[in-house]
């Protein structure tokens, strides 16, 4: 009876098997060579000199949030983890960069992203407590940002942040303007009015 | 053995499976939806459909706990032809039933080629960026180029389950072997010098050696990817040739020189490449006057295949995706404040199965119904004329 009832169901899962293998297989093939990407420059919170991934959320998420940039903004192209990439220009023709990345919740905490940002301008690390006095608080509809401004020394004299940081419920979106220290000052007001268009699609 | 043969024909032809498994898709169906909160609904479907059995955890371990989509719909499928086989009678008055199940057995011919045949890529390109290639939205794989020559790549492109699996990889092109020395499913990367207290460096070649690495639970969310890593060491005949980090983080590969040639080694989405290219032009996003409402993404792209066969302009937006060469290229979605445009490029040899089978499901209910109402209508005359 066991027989029986065994082998059309022993039979039927063995056919099954062979029609449902798919196989993971190694692929060998010849390509026109690839010019290198355009990286930008590292500015995530993982923040790695040669590193351009600045995000753990998915390429192909468009995020949570929408904006509009300044006509003024040039956008560049994004490296695969960038959630927005611009070129600011200062009235000397210095180059300033803005950059939008996003880190799955609070990305290690405010006080040590925004220590990481001062430690790039060569700035000393702060409390959390001085942290939080030197920051602003920006409301924008429902989002509030934390908005803050660092100047200190790059690798080509005076250097400037202007950044704030968004945290939502399960991500943290960084908002980062850097570059020489006069070109950011230019943009300030630009930078603050790009903030006011962020809104949650 | 006759009656061995009885027992099997009878298993299979019963009405009695029929039902069986039925039932057992309901429950399979139910169990799977609520778990789709927590999985996601690409992970649901693997975890409960695609799959034989239907692995649980316990402890660690997988347990087998319910038959799963491809046994009891493959089982269905025998049940069916099976119970047609046994019971086939040549007759104009089964043609509805006929032509109704014949499409019901297309129907899930047709879930199992998709299941099998089915890929989905991302072709994501901003504005005046052109690529002859996409890649996978969730799978990932292990490229070692040999970039020694100046004008071509030679690819050597190694699944991540053949990284997940551990097991050494030998592939005749490479002068050493492969030896994945630890995966993980969802990584992130950082550097060492900005981490209070951090790991030892888990690479000692390259970028790896100054960098962390964080291991983080995999996500099952719709709208996020996992990002894998591991460590990978090569051995050439002489030995270790050092330990490497790759990660989908990185987006640069590793460059070293072995043997000769240039190499490089890149964690990165899986590619698939075609014989054409293909440029955004233009990445349309148009609201409605006055508003923010979306009224419709479109993108204009240059099509040019490599045999210069093909080279136009197609406008791809909403309901309206480019068909070519076997592929279909959809409007998913953008980024980067509108200057990028991501396509959703499927391949689907089997797309059209499910369309003729509804259609011959619903023409054999047609058929089956008038045959029915022909017969009555004749009854009810014979009956009056008499």
């Amino acid at each position: 009876m066991f027989l029986r009832s065994f082998l059309p169901v022993s039979a039927s899962l063995a056919l099954l098997f062979v029609a449902g293998c798919r196989d993971e297989k190694i692929a060998t093939y010849r390509v026109p060579k690839e010019t290198p990407p355009v990286i930008a420059p590292a500015d995530s919170p993982a923040s790695m000199a040669a590193l351009p991934a600045d995000s753990t959320s998915p390429a192909a998420d468009p995020g949570p949030l929408t904006w509009q940039a300044p006509a003024a903004w040039t956008a560049k192209p994004l490296g695969p983890m960038r959630k927005g990439s611009f070129l600011v220009l200062g009235t000397d023709g210095a180059e300033a960069d803005f950059s939008i990345v996003s880190f799955p919740g609070d990305a290690g905490g405010l006080a040590q992203n925004l220590n990481r940002w001062r430690g790039q301008l060569k700035l000393a690390a702060l409390s959390p407590d001085e942290l939080s006095a030197a920051a602003t608080p920006l409301a924008v509809g429902n989002l509030q940002f934390t908005v803050i401004d660092f100047a200190g020394q790059g690798a080509t004299g005076p250097t400037r942040i202007l950044g704030a940081v968004l945290t939502l419920p399960d991500q943290s979106y960084f908002f980062k303007l850097m570059g020489p220290d006069a070109t950011v000052e230019s943009a300030r007001a630009a930078f603050l009015d790009f903030l006011k268009t962020v809104k949650t699609r | 053995m006759r009656d061995t043969w009885d027992s099997f024909v009878k298993f299979f032809v019963s009405l009695k499976l029929t039902v069986s498994l039925l039932a057992l898709s309901i429950i399979l169906i139910f169990a799977a939806t609520l778990d789709q909160v927590h999985l996601g609904i690409w992970a649901v479907q693997e975890k409960y459909f695609r799959t034989f059995i239907v692995l649980w955890p316990v402890k660690g371990f997988p347990v087998p706990v319910f038959p799963g989509g491809y046994f009891i719909g493959g089982l269905l499928l025998v049940n069916l032809v099976a119970a047609h086989a046994y019971r086939f009678t040549l007759s104009w008055k089964k043609a509805g039933i006929f032509l109704t199940h014949a499409g019901l057995i297309l129907l899930l011919v047709g879930e199992l080629l998709t299941g099998l045949w089915q890929q989905e890529y991302q072709l994501r390109l901003d504005q005046g960026q052109t690529r002859n290639y996409s890649e996978s939205s969730r799978d990932n794989e292990l490229a070692i180029i040999d970039a020694t020559d100046p004008q071509w790549d030679e690819v050597v492109a190694i699944p991540e389950k053949r990284l997940a699996a551990g097991e050494p990889i030998q592939v005749a092109r490479l002068p050493f072997r492969v030896v994945v020395n630890a995966y993980y499913p969802n990584a992130t990367v950082q550097m060492r010098d900005q981490l209070p207290n951090a790991p030892a460096a888990p690479a000692t070649r390259d970028i790896g050696a100054r960098l962390a690495l964080i291991a983080m639970a995999p996500t099952y969310k719709e709208n996020e990817r996992n990002l894998p890593a591991a460590t990978i060491e090569l051995f050439g005949p002489e030995g270790s040739l050092g330990t490497w980090l790759v990660s989908t983080m990185l987006i640069e590969p590793q460059t070293f020189d072995y043997a000769g040639k240039t190499w490089r080694l890149a964690l990165r989405f899986k590619r698939n490449y075609q014989p054409y290219s293909i440029t955004l032009e233009k990445f349309s996003h148009d609201r409605y006057t006055g508003t923010d409402i979306p009224k419709n993404f479109s993108s204009k792209i240059h099509l040019r295949s490599d045999d210069g066969k093909t080279d136009r302009d197609v406008l791809i937006y909403m309901n309206n995706p480019l068909r070519y060469d076997g592929l279909t290229f959809y409007q998913q979605s953008f980024a980067n404040n509108d200057q990028t445009s991501i396509l959703q490029v499927v391949h689907n040899p089997s797309w059209l199965l499910p369309y003729i089978a509804c259609l011959m499901m619903g023409l054999g209910l047609v058929v089956q119904f008038s045959i029915h109402l022909f017969g009555f209508f004749a009854k009810r005359r014979r009956a009056a004329s008499i």
